[in-house]
């Protein structure tokens, strides 16, 4: 009894010892390696970015030469696709393990800063912002300070596939400034010219497009202290506008709309050949381009050259550094670096937007190809038209989701355009007041 | 007589289990104190903040804010929650018993003793092992696709199919589909049951001339009444709890036609950071799981028979 009462002791002390050292190896390893890290004067910051396959292989590259140019800094790298990108770092924000460093969107900062998550960089000595037009750095401005550093710019225009348009023999010139009704005009000749071809994605879900759509009517979506600025006049026309379109083979019937998710290229009736014209960030068109294997043009929406300036740039990201960092000396390097850097300006070329250091723009035009070129134009043309804007307010992700649930139930006829405006007049203003 | 005799061995036998066991208690606890850490910190530790988050306002970036019963008095008036929940009752009522139904009767068919019957078993098995993840919902997508495998296949014999995923009337029953299709574990659990049912019942039926359906009906199923009590419970707890197929395939799309529950409280955490709502929300689920199995259990006294 005796040996079986020792062997019954024994693993019941190894039971326990794992257990304690598979608990406690989190934090033992950790500090550890603050430790080394204070002795031998290295730095570890964290840089977290949503991603692209090309956008990890690109910003790899430049991590190993920031890493090369400031031997005493080292960068832990968290990427991940978008969706799970804001669940992290919500995640990471609430138990206070941050990135030192991260990337940022337009639609998420206003939330970060008021949340007095991110650092001021106003007068940061580190970030050199000379060669940043005043009107672009302004983007990451606000209340007078700057806590966000634009990547880049872009802008949405259409995309369209001058292959269906002349196989429909339609003259079509993106230097003109068609109207909405043009615009109607030649979708439904596309289609009754190609029966199985329609003009347009249709785009009644798209808030980016509905902005745009209420600033040909010198409206905005939000007043800028993030109120519903949009008339419900405006969001009638707009529902309706969409709805005689798909009526008229202008654009897809609602099931097939509601079947293509706008998260996966292969599958948008765009690279189906079914489409002629699609909204477009500047930048992500590559992608499209190379899905479809045909070459594909660029034009801005309708009313783009009318006296309202309906287009505005678009910060297509930011860098941002956390309030809560213990190194924000390598994390300004870092921005930067990643900001300024001709060497790094030549990796990324236009994939983060296009690049708003001026003396990189010119430089990288040099060793760019025609899509770069056709990117650098489209996005100069935008500028000198473009009014300033102002950040979303924080609900206007859950508003975007909002659009897409009445706009379908107007695609399948469940909501007439003015009962639709109602719903979701009501239901956003709900949706701002409550945060 | 043997009744008492019965006890007083029963108890100095277990007299015997308790003296052991104190001796070797020490080895049971730890090798439990992994699991026990994990229950403690892991399951009882988020349940008990659950609950505390339930009745406030937090974002993940800001600190909690309390806000008493406000949630719940939201999400009564959220028709979105509505939605929700009809839309994951019409899928529980309709996708248990579907599901039910198939195992109950694939089971049938492999329980004869046939040459190979183990690879068919195993084969059949299969795609419960592996319904439940992403990799199965995308192929599933591409199979339902407008112009997926499915409607090809119609359409060479003349029909036309519909836009499954995009038709707010048939996207629902792609996922019902897909649920039946999984029905493995359920068919292995009544494999084992009709092994359980005692051979002699049979053979006496056969005696006084029953026959074969009317065996089934009046053997097979009145004795295998607890098995298919334990996969129906199960079923409802799982089928409340769907969440991957709808996310991948449909995304609670097409106008909200599978909105499922689990998804809307998804969306509500961690797309829009109503993390005290969405705590709200999954209280109200663990209510409505708890009454429905309760409800179950209420009638199982008059359809579950223990006992020959």
């Amino acid at each position: 009894m005796n040996g079986f009462k020792m062997k019954v002791a024994s693993v019941a002390v190894l039971g326990l010892a794992t257990t304690l050292t598979l608990s406690g190896c989190g934090t033992s390893g950790k500090s550890s390696g603050a430790n080394n890290a204070s002795e031998s004067g290295q730095e570890n910051i964290t840089f977290s970015w949503w991603t692209s396959p090309q956008r990890t292989a690109e910003t790899k590259k430049a991590i190993a030469l920031f890493e090369k140019k400031y031997p005493n800094i080292h960068v832990t790298m968290e990427y991940t696709g978008w969706s799970g990108y804001w669940s992290k770092l919500a995640t990471e924000s609430a138990g206070g393990s941050e990135p030192d460093v991260m990337q940022m969107d337009a639609s998420r900062l206003a939330e970060y800063i008021t949340k007095g998550q991110l650092a001021d960089l106003s007068s940061n000595q580190t970030i050199d912002t000379s060669s940043i037009p005043k009107n672009i750095l302004q983007l990451g401005d606000m209340n007078g300070k700057l806590y966000a550093i634009p990547a880049g710019v872009n802008a949405t225009t259409w995309i369209y596939n001058p292959a269906i348009l002349k196989q429909a023999g339609i003259q079509f010139d993106p230097s003109k400034n068609y109207t909405w009704d043009d615009f109607a005009k030649i979708c439904e000749e596309i289609h009754q010219k190609l029966p199985n071809v329609y003009g347009v994605d249709d785009e009644i879900d798209q808030g980016a497009v509905l902005a745009y759509y209420a600033q040909t009517r010198g409206e905005h979506m939000y007043t800028p202290d993030g109120k519903l600025a949009i008339s419900k006049q405006t969001l009638t026309d707009w529902f309706t506008y969409w709805l005689d379109l798909q009526n008229k083979g202008g654009c897809p019937p609602a099931q097939v709309n509601a079947s293509y998710d706008h998260s996966n290229t292969q599958e948008s009736p765009f690279i189906k050949g079914e489409t002629a014209f699609q909204y477009m960030f500047i930048g992500e068109e590559l992608e499209y381009q190379q899905d479809l294997g045909k070459p594909i043009e660029h034009a801005l929406f309708p009313d783009w050259a009318d006296s309202d300036k309906p287009y505005t740039v678009h910060p297509a990201m930011y860098w941002a550094i956390s309030s809560h960092t213990k190194y924000p000396d390598a994390a300004a390097k870092l921005v930067n670096f990643l900001e300024n850097d001709p060497q790094v300006s030549k990796i990324f070329l236009n994939e983060r937007g296009v690049t708003v250091n001026q003396d990189n723009l010119k430089a990288d035009a040099k060793v760019g190809d025609a899509m770069l070129k056709e990117q650098d134009s489209v996005m100069s043309q935008v500028e000198k038209v473009a009014s300033p804007s102002y950040l979303d307010p924080p609900a206007a992700g859950q508003i975007g989701d909002l659009l897409t649930q009445i706009a379908q139930q107007v695609t399948f006829k469940k909501l007439t355009p003015s009962q639709a405006a109602d719903q979701f007049y009501t239901q956003a203003t709900n949706m701002l007041a409550q945060g | 007589m043997g009744l008492p005799t019965d006890a007083v061995v029963a108890s100095r036998h277990s007299k015997r289990r308790a003296s052991w066991s104190s001796r070797s208690g020490l080895a049971a606890y730890g090798f439990l104190t992994p699991w026990m850490l994990g229950m403690l910190l892991m399951t009882l530790g988020a349940m008990l903040f659950t609950i505390y988050l339930a009745f406030t306002n937090y974002d993940l970036l800001s600190q909690p804010r309390w806000i008493g019963a406000l949630n719940f008095h939201q999400i009564l008036q959220d028709p979105n929650f509505w939605t929700s929940i009809r839309v994951t009752f019409i899928y529980v009522v309709i996708s248990v018993p579907a599901r039910l139904i198939a195992s109950l009767l694939v089971a049938t068919l492999l329980n004869k003793e046939v040459r190979g019957i183990g690879i068919y078993r195993a084969l059949i098995y299969l795609p419960s092992l592996i319904g439940g993840s992403i990799g199965i919902s995308i192929g599933w997508k591409k199979l339902f696709d407008v112009a997926g495998p499915i409607n090809s296949v119609l359409k060479a014999v003349g029909l036309h199919g519909p836009v499954w995923l995009g038709n707010p009337r048939t996207a629902i029953l792609v996922i019902v589909l897909l649920s039946v299709w999984q029905f493995g574990s359920e068919m292995v659990i009544f494999l084992a049951g009709f092994k359980q049912i005692p051979g002699y019942l049979y053979e006496s039926a056969t005696i006084d001339g029953a026959s074969a359906v009317r065996q089934y009906f009046h053997i097979t199923l009145p004795m295998l009444s607890p098995i298919i009590f334990f996969n129906l419970v199960m079923g409802t707890i799982s089928s409340f709890m769907t969440f991957t197929q709808v996310y991948v395939l449909t995304d609670g799309g097409p106008m909200n036609s599978t909105l499922f529950y689990v998804l809307y409280l998804y969306e509500q955490a961690f797309q829009y950071y109503h993390m005290g709502y969405a705590a709200a929300l999954s209280i109200i689920l663990l209510i409505m799981i708890a009454v429905c199995t309760g409800f179950l259990f209420l009638t199982a006294k008059f359809w579950v028979k223990y006992d020959v």
